[in-house]
């Protein structure tokens, strides 16, 4: 059982270039993606969602031709929308699309990744700080260079013309 | 500043690594200097690590195809394995670059003579060698003294540490007794020159909210406006102008309204990098130079470098803390740099370890390769691959071909109407051979440092921002388009500054040495100042 709502997202974005019902296939595609897990949210969280579509709102011509394209072949084939088929045959409608439309997914991919891995609780849950880098920066410890020593007894060896 | 019918000394065309540099010696003559800039100035505070969308943050993409800033321009790169890379503003290359500081070697100055391939350039190391040390001083370089697989070299800054990542990869090296160096990297690991220290934020790549990245905005550019350079941002030069005597007058340019001004000068000095370079003159064609401003050899645009490269990746069973420090400086092997016949090519290649991603970009590239799975076992893939991946990239010698080459592409165009380019680029043999030999390095090195699987080695795909050649320096009219100082062989006031001059590539990144290369230009021109134009 897939953990999403097979019921219409209730998103907070302020962004209109998907309709409901593919702002719902969307989710339902994030949270096949990436589930939950312990305190791992799903990818098809609210929020983590709302960010997804402003992102993908830059490539919504694509993405909705990807969306087109998972809903048609999902009703001739199993005569079944997308979200209430099972997850295996979820999941080889997918692996289809793979090959079909590769440029929908890369992009689909790519911003789901983006839009989670910068969550402040999935970052958490992996044992990370949330945040940008600057300006605290990380500590790297000292270098123990008397690894160098074997290179340091070599002769030099660039060529001198 | 200047006015627009003012006549100007020397303009300088591109405020990046070697423009900045051009600009920062020629204020000693106290000539009248004005370099324009199509792009613009990059705050520290719109740095994507000031943000939590750190990793994918599009306007900072080293593409300018998916940047699509107002002052880039397209550059199709479909017939190119290698994807090129820039950045169009104040710093270019360097706001991007990972600030990994290799110089040439003395070999690579002359590889007709030692190996029987490629060309010899018209000056050697020993004519360099003062300019990499003025540049170090000003750029700030850390490393460690000894290196001896490279000249020796004064003045460096405590290096870069290695960290877990680092330190795990170089047992690989000692296990194979194989050379391996810190990376001479143009970061202040301690304050330097008003710069911050390094604080291991990670991505270089991305820019540096700090500053301890040497890029030419924060480095050369302040001291050469206080000591008078006019630099005018947002300004792209669609055009290098002639007179009725063949000389350059100066350039046509649209300023931030778009409005069209020619600015006049006495010296044209371009320093667009290896493809704007090469672009603008092309676009500067007329029924004098009706292929190209400067290309009576028909070599304008030729001779495309862009480095071989190799990308493999090992992972590790224990955490490498990889992706905190900068990501591109950890070390180097310089063992398969120098020529070595038996191993079936010509020339070499640098190793360099590079730094693991962050939690995104590993994301990502799992995505990409069919790493990471889709479902149940996402989580369990992502845990055994983040923190636990170190990198080689082998960057080798790509000998110069005429048909790599970059052209005007009349199928796209700027936001001013300025044809794009296309890149027309293909790996030679000896590439391909020395391609396979840097894989199988790569990957015994990582299997010796104890990673559990590598990946295969890839070849192709891989950005570069070392676009090299397509001006070549020499002293034959008929097989280069400057001569050993950079002045174009057809028009006498118009010089070139930047990596467009290399004959070869070496096998290192090139920035310190375009840079020392642009300092050498302008030393000749101020000790040439009387009869610069003979």
């Amino acid at each position: 059982m897939l953990p999403v709502s097979n019921s219409p997202t209730h998103l907070i974005g302020t962004d209109r270039r998907f309709g409901e019902a593919q702002q719902h296939l969307l989710a339902v595609l994030a949270g096949l993606m990436i589930p939950a897990e312990a305190e791992l949210p799903s990818a098809a969280d609210d929020a983590i969602m709302n960010e997804v579509l402003q992102e993908l709102g830059s490539r919504a011509t694509v993405v909705a031709r990807g969306l087109d394209r998972i809903a048609r072949t999902s009703a001739e084939t199993h005569a079944t929308p997308f979200p209430d088929l099972d997850t295996t045959s979820q999941m080889a409608l997918i692996a289809r699309l793979r090959r079909e439309d590769p440029e929908f997914l890369r992009i689909f991919e790519t911003v789901v990744a983006a839009c989670y891995y910068r969550d402040d609780r999935v970052l958490r849950s992996h044992g990370l700080a949330a945040g940008p880098p600057f300006p605290d920066g990380h500590t790297v410890a000292p270098t123990d260079w008397t690894l160098l020593e074997p290179v340091r007894q070599r002769k030099p060896f660039f060529r001198i013309p | 500043m200047s006015r627009a019918d003012e006549i100007v000394d020397v303009l300088i065309i591109g405020a990046g690594a070697a423009g900045a540099a051009v600009a920062h010696s020629l204020v000693d003559t106290r000539m009248k200097i004005l370099c324009l800039e199509q792009g613009d100035w990059v705050r520290p505070s719109d740095y994507p690590t000031n943000g939590r969308d750190w990793e994918s943050r599009p306007d900072f993409s080293g593409s300018p195809n998916l940047r699509r800033r107002p002052a880039d321009y397209p550059i199709d790169d479909s017939a190119s394995p290698i994807k090129p890379v820039n950045f169009n503003g104040v710093g270019g290359g360097t706001i991007l670059y990972m600030a990994h500081f290799p110089r040439f070697h003395p070999s690579d100055f002359c590889t007709r003579t030692l190996d029987g391939v490629g060309d010899d350039w018209p000056i050697s190391y020993q004519n360099l060698e003062p300019f990499f040390a003025a540049n170090d001083r000003v750029m700030g370089v850390a490393g460690l003294p000894g290196d001896p697989a490279c000249p020796p070299k004064d003045g460096l800054l405590p290096p870069v540490p290695l960290g877990t990542l680092g330190e795990t990869v170089a047992r690989g090296f000692n296990a194979l007794g194989w050379h391996w160096w810190p990376s001479e990297s143009a970061i202040a690991t301690v304050p330097y020159h008003g710069r911050g220290a390094c604080l291991n934020l990670g991505p270089c790549a991305s820019g540096c909210a700090q500053g301890a990245k040497a890029s030419v905005d924060i480095t050369y550019w302040p001291e050469a406006i206080r000591r008078g350079v006019e630099l005018r941002t947002r300004c792209r030069v669609r055009e290098i102008t002639l007179d009725e005597r063949g000389m350059a007058r100066g350039a046509v340019y649209f300023d931030d309204a778009g409005i069209e001004h020619e600015q006049r000068a006495h010296v044209v000095i371009v320093a667009c990098n290896g493809i704007g370079t090469p672009r603008l003159l092309l676009n500067s064609s007329s029924g004098r130079f009706p292929n190209g401003l400067a290309n009576s050899s028909g070599l304008v645009g030729r001779n495309l470098m862009l480095h071989c490269m190799t990308l493999t990746q090992g992972t590790f069973e224990r955490p490498l803390s990889g992706w905190q420090g900068p990501i591109g400086c950890s070390l180097w092997s310089k063992e398969f740099y120098e020529t070595d016949v038996s191993r079936g090519y010509a020339r070499g290649y640098t190793m360099e370890i590079l730094r693991g991603s962050g939690p995104v970009a590993t994301a990502q590239g799992g995505l990409m390769r069919g790493a990471l799975p889709w479902g149940q076992g996402h989580h369990a893939a992502f845990r055994a691959m983040f923190d636990r991946t170190a990198t080689i990239v082998a960057v080798g010698e790509d000998l110069p071909e005429e048909t790599n080459r970059v052209t005007l592409d009349p199928n796209t165009s700027d936001s001013h109407g300025m044809p794009g380019v296309k890149v027309q680029y293909r790996l030679g043999d000896n590439s391909l051979r020395m391609l396979a030999h840097a894989g199988q390095r790569a990957t015994e090195v990582l299997q010796a440092a104890g990673a559990v699987s590598v990946a295969p080695t890839l070849t192709e795909g891989i950005s570069s921002g070392h676009a090299m050649g397509t001006t070549r320096m020499g002293v034959d009219p008929e097989r280069s388009v400057t001569n050993a100082w950079g002045r174009c062989h057809d028009v006498r006031n118009l010089f070139i500054a930047d990596s467009s001059l290399f004959v070869t590539a070496g096998g290192v990144n090139p920035t310190s040495t375009l840079q020392a290369l642009a300092l050498y230009v302008a030393d000749q021109i101020k000790m040439r100042l009387d009869n610069l134009f003979d």
